[in-house]
């Protein structure tokens, strides 16, 4: 079988999982939990310095990961903006997870601010992971932009409600020839497995690993899920049928009785 | 210098310091305690404006200036 390396800014990588560090029960849990993973690019937010705190974030992870900083919170495309360029200027890394919500109660991506920000950041040559609603028009304009990942949501953050609207997706998938990932709303290995199906080229999750009972295992699961969705996908899945369509002949059955 | 001189707006909080120079660069030292700000990750806008780690040295600020000095943290 031939490698299927995901391409990403032009850098090839294996793995088609990227982890959120939010949320785990400690810092050695998070570690444990992103080598089972085995994820190559994890997500991280740009924070007040906390003084308090005893060692810095990045210091604290035993593997080196690609990173993919945040604007988690952010409100308003000044904001995002501002904190997009931090970002840049702490990490070094011109990638940036644009996230520009518009309600507390669902966190719901703002399309029409998105839009306009992801113009901005374009001419400031960052490279935008853009996260989005499930529409398939605002997938294919936010590609057309130039966005590097579009990744619309399944159902909002943090829900673990999985797929609500799978036609839609399918049209994303259909729409969209670029890269297009699955942040947010993944509860299930199942609701990875499922999108890696339909064809999407990876799937981005945190509070599904997180907040399990057991955050390495689930971390496990996932890559599995993963793997498995993209492997059946690439193999072909037969078309669906209305009818039975039995797999072992008749031909030399004894008799009819 | 009185004290209103040297009142800042450091991540949210009113911050006072007595600076020789109004230099940013300073400011941070200040606010890190004097510890080294490379250990930190840090990066600093002024005003809603990103400074460059290279300008923190010349950039000169103001009474009531709003500073946030950031880093990376946990997010999904």
């Amino acid at each position: 079988m031939l490698a299927d390396d995901l391409l990403i800014d032009g850098i090839k990588f294996k793995s088609r999982l990227i982890m959120g560090t939010a949320l785990y029960p400690n810092v050695s849990i998070l570690n444990k939990s992103l080598i089972a993973s085995e994820t190559q690019i994890i997500t991280l937010a740009i924070r007040r310095l906390n003084l308090a705190s005893k060692e810095s974030f990045l210091n604290q992870l035993t593997k080196k990961f690609k990173l993919l900083p945040n604007t988690a919170g952010c409100y308003t495309k000044k904001e995002a903006v501002l904190t997009a360029e931090l970002a840049r200027e702490t990490l070094e890394t011109n990638w940036i997870k644009l996230e520009l919500i518009n309600d507390q109660e669902m966190l719901l991506p703002d399309p029409i601010e998105l839009y306009d920000c992801c113009m901005e950041l374009k001419k400031k040559k960052f490279c935008i992971f853009a996260y989005c609603s499930d529409d398939p028009v605002l997938c294919k304009r936010l590609e057309d932009i130039g966005c590097e990942v579009v990744m619309p949501l399944i159902s909002p953050i943090g829900s673990g409600l999985g797929v609500r609207n799978e036609h839609n997706l399918e049209i994303i998938r259909k729409m969209c020839t670029g890269k297009i990932f699955v942040d947010a709303g993944i509860g299930k290995p199942s609701d990875a497995s499922k999108i890696m199906e339909l064809g999407f080229d990876g799937v981005l999750l945190n509070s599904s690993v997180a907040r399990s009972l057991d955050p390495v295992t689930m971390a496990e699961a996932m890559k599995l899920a993963v793997i498995s969705g993209r492997k059946g996908f690439e193999s072909g899945l037969i078309e669906k049928r209305k009818n039975a369509m039995g797999s072992t002949s008749f031909s030399g059955k004894i008799s009819n009785f | 210098m009185n004290e209103s001189q040297n009142k800042y707006y450091v991540n949210g909080k009113v911050f006072k310091c007595n600076l020789k120079e109004p230099i940013l660069l300073d400011l941070i030292q200040s606010f890190l305690n004097n510890n080294d700000s490379s250990e930190f990750n840090i990066a600093v806008a002024v005003n809603d404006v990103l400074i460059e780690k290279y300008r923190w040295k010349k950039k000169k600020i103001c009474v009531d200036d709003k500073i946030e000095i950031v880093a990376p943290f946990f997010g999904g």
